[in-house]
């Protein structure tokens, strides 16, 4: 029954010219998206890779020079490409691509794609995602949304009623009927990602478009579903229409601005001029504002001559300015470790507040998932930063300890570090976290986008009688 | 029956419907949520600008003592080599430097458009301009990524859907009610009717999206002194206008063909998609492929190799810029050249390298900005996008102005200080008083005029041509029932 059901709806819309049309239109926008996106990922992802070899072989190549020169020389961290960042940029064009690793400050990421972008290309901007999060859907409510209720109009649905059909069955029958139609403009779209994401990416993107191929399939069920119900409860096609897309425009216009906006006001973010203030001002006087660099260095020292048994920092068995400088750099890096780490907790607060926006909105938990799958959110972004912050970390301390442990007394700046000590670091290289971790850091989304389907179909399964009339 | 009549006839019926108070209140409540968010963003940037320029007039006033008192002689207090205000090097690299300023426009609080991701303020240097003129304000990605809520973008995206959905079914609904043969066998011109029908309908839109931007004004405390804020508003409600009125004339030529109620709002809806978002995603999509953005992850790695190959041959360098400023040589006594000139002469050298890259970074920039500004043409709503920023002071041209105006400023920048350092002179009080200040100069509304006109001009001509087109459809559709 089913079956007939389904093949009846199917044929029906793909014969209808309406379909095709919008078959063509939206399916062509995605190839479009698709295609665009990818050609731009690929120049990017080789000049990132090849800037990014180019700065670490500057680095290795430095002519012999004070181990502290060589900090402050430093080298710069590019954010790497992820597989599937051409179908979803996520927050990449919004996060800064780029941060100086150097000693003594813990540098924000710069050069934000956006900034070099106009506001006709940022407004009309498509990646694939957004055709899926936001065209597809109202591809489904056009296609759907008289499934019932012009059943009803014409009147058929009161002889489909004397048949004896089940309204769940019809229901059904609907859903698979019109989403097999959908499934002939998606496969192929998502065979042309696959074959994108193969040929640069190989297993693990083919495993994460995986996952992403589930999301969006959950959300366009969820939409098909939703679409259905309200079919099955309007008088008339245009009511359903009316309804439809007004939840369309708020799931996807409205609401995830809406959210975004509101959550800002959760937890305010500092200025840049009040943050750095704040960052110098701990440096200078310590997080607790009370142990100026004066005190601490003059403390240093003096524990230092105790436990040593000597009266000058030159009879040390170490070079007192490399073992000074390495407190020092640790002496910051608590201080970033503090203000970074509050700007992160408020960022993390806005974020939850934001996915609190998915009990009105599923869209904003898909989106979220969209991008963390994808591997350019927030999180994935800070993974990089801290991967970064650490190799400026171990840099900064080999580049000290040599001083420390090779400079003669008091001769601290006139030492020269030569290339066994610029390899010795080793390059910097960033494993970026596997689709697993991923799902399981997205939990709460992945359980709103549950919570949405499972509430939905109960209210489907609740619905038993269906009006004919 | 006058037309007057005939919209109070139609209002009266309007009145009744739910569906216009839903469509009323939403509009209304997302209208004056976008005038406060705008507003609040606003407030955020005028708030750090304040902070800046207090700042800068307490470094200002500070430094201008102490080099009072060194000037003079005073020797009790020690200075370093590196916060020594009477060292042009110095000074000039930033210490105590004024802020370079782009203020919120007037109308400000209306459009956000590129500013929360373009920078608005700079400290001034003599360092090269693309190590330092970037946006590094602090806010949420995730936030940015949702775009902005701005009264900009409800009237570029709902205001006209608020006018189809008022609309779609002003002539269909009639006739499925089967009250159309009835209101034309009134004694009246059958199109007076219907386009007084329709005309009801949009006015109110209309008059929505207008009150919407007067309350938005008032609320978010706009100052209204000047004449000029007076033109801006007036052209921006003339964009609402022109917006309007093309979005009915789509509605009129839809009603006027003779469909169901359904199909008609599917046709508008598809409508809305091709000119709010696929004619936009398109121009998008090629401006990308043909104009992508300039690399500036390959621009830092090149400046580096440039500065490591000036380093590596300093000897050269520090030739070649003696040979360019013969007065140095003069004024040297022997001895080691001066650590500020020699970082001078690696800079000169690292940006004669770099020059023609810069160059080639801003042309491909411009280039980009050019081509989207004439895909502007291809769908009315970039058009009025293009103009509601405008207007606002949030559009391209006022940033690239604001472009221009910094790169003047930073050439007098270092050329003040440059030339100190190289005539070997310490700052004076006179000098200190004589450093070159930044301020943003708006555009004039005439330029701003010749922008914004061919695009309206376009659309209003769009308009009038779906009104005609509707106009004869009614006319069949009267004649027809």
């Amino acid at each position: 029954m089913i079956a007939t059901i389904a093949a009846k709806e199917f044929r029906e819309l793909v014969r209808d010219g309406r379909f095709r049309w919008a078959a063509v239109v939206v399916g062509s926008l995605l190839i479009v998206a698709a295609l665009a996106g990818w050609t731009a990922w690929r120049t990017q992802a080789q000049t990132r890779d090849a800037a990014q070899s180019t700065m670490q072989a500057m680095w290795f190549n430095q002519p012999a020079k004070n181990p502290h020169s060589a900090a402050h020389y430093g080298l710069w961290a590019f954010k790497p490409q992820m597989p599937l960042g051409f179908i979803d940029r996520g927050v990449d064009p919004y996060t800064g691509t780029a941060s100086w690793l150097e000693a003594h400050r813990q540098n924000e990421f710069r050069f934000r794609p956006a900034m070099d972008a106009t506001a006709a290309q940022r407004f009309g901007e498509w990646t694939t995602a957004g055709v899926l999060q936001l065209l597809v859907p109202l591809l489904i409510i056009l296609l759907a949304h008289g499934a019932f209720a012009g059943e009803r109009e014409r009147g058929t649905l009161r002889q489909l009623a004397s048949l004896g059909v089940p309204a769940r069955t019809l229901l059904i029958g609907k859903a698979v009927g019109i989403g097999g139609a959908m499934g002939l403009l998606l496969v192929p779209v998502a065979a042309v990602g696959a074959a994108l994401v193969m040929r640069d990416s190989g297993a693990d993107g083919l495993f994460r478009l995986f996952a992403l191929g589930g999301v969006y399939f959950a959300y366009f069920t969820l939409f098909l579903v939703l679409t259905l119900f309200v079919s099955a409860r309007a008088a008339s096609a245009r009511g359903a229409l009316i309804v439809l897309l007004s939840l369309w425009a708020w799931n996807g216009l409205v609401a995830p601005r809406l959210a975004a906006d509101m959550a800002r006001g959760v937890a305010p973010t500092p200025t840049a001029r009040a943050f750095s203030a704040d960052v110098q001002r701990s440096l200078a006087n310590g997080v607790d504002g009370h142990s100026p660099a004066s005190t601490r260095n003059r403390l240093l020292q003096d524990s230092l001559l105790a436990a040593h048994g000597v009266s000058h920092v030159d009879s040390l068995p170490f070079n007192y300015s490399g073992y000074s400088m390495q407190r020092g750099e640790e002496h910051a890096n608590g201080v970033f470790d503090h203000h970074f780490g509050e700007l992160w907790a408020q960022y993390a607060a806005q974020d939850r507040a934001q996915l609190a926006g998915a009990v009105v909105a599923p869209l904003v938990a898909v989106r979220q998932l969209s991008m963390a799958i994808a591997g350019t959110d927030f999180a994935q972004h800070r993974a990089f930063a801290d991967a970064a912050e650490s190799y400026r970390r171990l840099l900064n301390k080999a580049m000290n300890d040599a001083i420390a442990d090779h400079a003669a007394p008091g001769q601290g700046f006139s030492y020269l570090g030569d290339s066994t000590l610029w390899a010795g670091v080793g390059p910097f290289e960033y494993e970026a976290p596997g689709l697993g971790r991923v799902l399981v850091a997205q939990a709460p989304s992945l359980l709103f986008v549950t919570a949405w389907l499972f509430a939905l179909v109960v209210t489907v399964r609740r619905e038993r009688r269906l009006s004919v009339l | 029956m006058s037309f007057l009549t005939m919209l109070r006839f139609e209002w009266r019926v309007l009145r009744r419907e739910r569906l216009l108070w839903v469509a009323v209140v939403f509009f209304g409540a997302l209208g004056l949520y976008a005038a406060s968010s705008g507003a609040r963003f606003t407030a955020q940037q005028r708030l750090t600008i304040a902070e800046l320029e207090q700042a800068h007039a307490q470094r200002r006033d500070s430094l201008g003592q102490l080099l009072g008192r060194l000037h003079a002689g005073d020797t009790s207090r020690r200075v370093s080599a590196f916060a020594d205000p009477r060292s042009p090097a110095v000074v000039g690299r930033g210490l105590g430097a004024p802020y370079t300023i782009l203020p919120p426009a007037a109308l400000a609080p209306l459009a956000i458009g590129q500013r929360d991701v373009q920078p608005f303020w700079a400290q001034a240097s003599t360092r090269t301009k693309q190590t330092f003129f970037v946006n590094d304000e602090i806010e949420n990605p995730a936030v940015l990524v949702s775009g902005r809520l701005d009264l900009a973008f409800v009237i570029l995206v709902v205001y006209p859907l608020i006018i189809l959905a008022l609309t779609f079914d002003a002539v269909a609904g009639e006739r499925e009610r089967g009250t159309l043969a009835i209101v034309l066998a009134q004694p009246v011109d059958p199109r007076r009717v219907l386009g007084a029908k329709l005309a009801a309908r949009a006015l109110l839109a209309l008059a929505l999206a207008l009150g919407l931007t007067f309350v938005a004004v008032l609320l978010t405390g706009v100052s209204l002194g000047d004449p000029d804020t007076w033109l801006r508003l007036a052209l921006w409600c003339a964009v609402i206008v022109v917006y309007g009125a093309f979005w009915f004339g789509i509605s009129m030529a839809v009603n006027a063909a003779r469909m169901s109620a359904a199909a008609s709002a599917v046709s508008l809806l598809a409508a809305w998609l091709g000119v709010v978002v696929v004619l936009p995603a398109v121009a998008a999509a090629v401006v990308t492929v043909t104009h992508p953005s300039p690399s500036r992850i390959a621009l830092t790695t090149r400046l580096r190799e440039a500065t490591d190959a000036a380093s590596a041959k300093r000897e050269d360098a520090m030739a070649s810029f003696l040979l360019d400023h013969p007065a140095y040589i003069a004024d040297a006594s022997g001895g080691a050249p001066d650590p500020n000139v020699v970082s001078m002469a690696l800079q000169d050298a690292a940006e004669r390298v770099m020059a023609p890259e810069y160059a080639a970074f801003d042309a491909a920039l411009d280039a980009q900005r050019d081509a989207a500004a004439s895909f502007r043409f291809l769908s009315p709503a970039l058009v009025t996008q293009a103009a509601l920023l405008d207007l606002a002071g949030a559009g391209e041209a006022r940033f690239r102005a604001y472009e221009r105006q910094f790169d003047t400023y930073h050439a007098e920048w270092r050329d003040f200080f440059f030339s100190r350092t190289l005539s070997r002179r310490s700052l004076s009080p006179t000098d200190w008083d004589a450093i070159p200040m930044f301020r943003f100069a708006e555009e004039s509304a005439s330029a701003l005029w010749r922008r914004l006109a061919p695009g309206l001009g376009m659309t209003l001509l769009l308009a009038m041509a779906l009104a005609a087109l509707g106009r004869r459809g009614l006319t069949a559709a009267a004649q027809a029932r």
